[in-house]
C-alpha cells in the first residue's frame, strides 16, 4: 500500500514538473504565435483594401481594426474604420457546410452595404468536383449589394456541385443577415 | 556493444522504419517533400533523444526505479507527451509554415511506436548516456529513411526536390528530356505505399545477402 502510494507520488511530482516546464515554454512561444496569427489576419485583410494602401503601408497604418468574436457560422468579424475619412467596413470570416466539409470564406462589406470583396480561405467543400476553392471567382456584378449576392452569383461548382454552391450561398446569407448590426444599415 | 555500434545500429541494422517497420503513419503521410521529412526527422530526434534520456534518468537509480516500474507506462506517457507538446509549441512559434505542412503528425508523435518502443525496450534498462546515443541513432536512422522515401516520391511525383522553403531543385528538364510528365500518383497515398514497399524489399534483399555471406563464412570456418 505504502509502495503504491509512493509510486503515485512519483507520478504526481513528474506531472507537476512537466506542467511547469510546459508553462515556461508556453510563456516564451505564445506571444510569438499570437503575433504570427495577427500578422496572417492582417495580411488577409490587406487584400481587400489594397486600393487604399500604398506599397509600404500596413492595414493598421490606415484603419483602426477591431476584432469581434462571431456567432453561428460567422467566426470572426473585423470592423475597420478609416483613420482620416472615418468610413467603416466590415470583414467577416465565415464558414458554412459545402460538399461534406465546410466552405470557409472572408467577405468584406462597405458601409453602404456593397460587397467590397470575398476570398476562399481553405479548399473545403470541393471533394466532389476536384476544384480548388482558393482563388476561385464568382461571377458577381460590380458594386453589388450584399443582400443581392445571395441570389446573383454563379456557384463555384455550377450545377454539378449544388451542395458546394449551397455552402457559398449560405456564407453570403450569414453575412447579409448580420451586416446591418455591425455597420448600422444604409 | 561499443558506442559506435550503439549509434549506428539504428541507421540500417535495426532501422526503426525499414527493419522494425515502426512509425509508418508519418513515414507515409508526410513524405511528399524532403522539407517535411527533415522537419519531422528533427521533431522525432528532439523527442526521442530527450525521452530516452528522461526515461533512463527516472529508471536508472535502483530506489527510484523500484517506485517508477509499477507506474512506468503513465510515467513514459507523461514524459513523451510533454516533450511532444514542447516541440509542437516551438514549431508553431518559430516554423509555422512547416508546422502547418506537417499538421496532425506532430501531435501524433506522442503515439509513435518508435518513441515508446525505445523507452520500453532500451532506455528503461540502460544508462542515460547509452540511451541518448541509442535515441540519436534511431532518430537519425528514421530521418534518413523518410528522406529517402521523400526523395523518390518528390522526384518521381513532382519533378523537383524541396530541400528547405525556397531552396527547390527543379528537375523538370529531366522529364522534358524523357518526354514524360511527373507521375502524380507518387504524391498520393498509394505512391507512398509502393515506394515504401520497394524500399523494404530492397533492404530485405540486401540483409539476406549479407546474412548468407556471413553464414557461408561461418560454415567455412567450421569446416576448417
Amino acid at each position: 500500500m505504502k509502495k503504491a502510494l509512493s509510486s503515485a507520488v512519483v507520478l504526481l511530482v513528474l506531472g507537476i514538473i512537466c506542467g511547469a516546464v510546459l508553462a515556461l515554454v508556453n510563456t516564451i512561444t505564445s506571444p510569438v504565435i499570437a503575433q504570427y496569427e495577427l500578422d496572417k489576419k492582417m495580411e488577409a485583410l490587406e487584400g481587400f483594401f489594397a486600393d487604399e494602401l500604398t506599397s509600404n503601408q500596413k492595414i493598421a497604418d490606415v484603419f483602426d481594426v477591431e476584432e469581434i468574436e462571431g456567432t453561428g457560422g460567422i467566426k470572426t468579424i473585423y470592423l475597420l474604420e478609416h483613420k482620416t475619412e472615418q468610413t467603416k467596413s466590415a470583414v467577416y470570416s465565415v464558414s458554412a457546410l459545402g460538399w461534406k466539409t465546410n466552405v470557409d470564406m472572408m467577405i468584406a462589406v462597405d458601409e453602404d452595404m456593397t460587397l467590397r470583396g470575398y476570398a476562399f480561405v481553405t479548399n473545403g467543400g470541393t471533394e466532389a468536383i476536384g476544384l480548388t476553392m482558393i482563388g476561385a471567382t464568382l461571377n458577381l456584378a460590380d458594386n453589388i449589394s450584399i443582400q443581392d449576392t445571395v441570389q446573383d452569383y454563379d456557384s463555384v461548382g455550377g450545377v454539378s456541385a449544388p451542395v458546394t454552391g449551397s455552402g457559398v450561398k449560405a456564407c453570403f446569407q450569414l453575412v447579409a443577415l448580420r451586416v446591418s448590426q455591425d455597420l448600422g444599415g444604409e | 556493444m561499443t558506442v559506435k555500434d550503439n549509434f549506428f545500429k539504428g541507421f540500417i541494422k535495426e532501422n526503426p522504419l525499414l527493419v522494425s517497420v515502426l512509425g509508418l503513419c508519418p513515414a507515409l503521410a508526410v513524405t511528399t517533400k524532403i522539407e517535411n521529412a527533415i522537419g519531422m526527422g528533427f521533431a522525432v530526434l528532439f523527442v526521442l533523444v530527450l525521452s530516452n534520456l528522461l526515461v533512463s534518468l527516472v529508471t536508472f537509480r535502483p530506489k527510484l526505479r523500484e517506485l517508477v516500474m509499477p507506474v512506468r507506462i503513465p510515467v513514459y506517457i507523461v514524459l513523451i507527451a510533454s516533450l511532444v507538446v514542447i516541440v509542437e509549441m516551438l514549431m508553431k512559434a518559430f516554423l509555422p509554415e512547416l508546422f502547418q505542412s506537417l499538421g496532425l503528425f506532430i501531435p501524433l508523435i506522442v503515439v509513435n511506436c518508435i518513441i515508446f518502443g525505445r523507452a520500453e525496450a532500451y532506455a528503461g534498462d540502460h544508462k542515460p548516456g547509452e540511451s541518448v546515443i541509442d535515441g540519436a541513432g534511431m532518430a537519425i536512422g528514421f530521418t534518413l529513411a523518410i528522406i529517402l522515401i521523400s526523395l523518390i516520391r518528390e522526384v518521381l511525383g513532382a519533378g523537383q526536390i524541396t530541400i528547405w522553403k525556397s531552396a527547390v531543385l527543379d528537375l523538370s528538364f529531366l522529364f522534358d528530356f524523357l518526354g514524360i510528365e511527373p507521375i502524380a500518383m507518387f504524391m498520393k497515398p498509394e505512391g507512398a505505399f509502393i515506394t515504401l514497399g520497394f524500399i523494404l524489399a530492397a533492404v530485405a534483399a540486401i540483409q539476406n545477402r549479407v546474412n548468407a555471406k556471413k553464414n557461408a563464412k561461418k560454415a567455412e570456418g567450421g569446416a576448417k
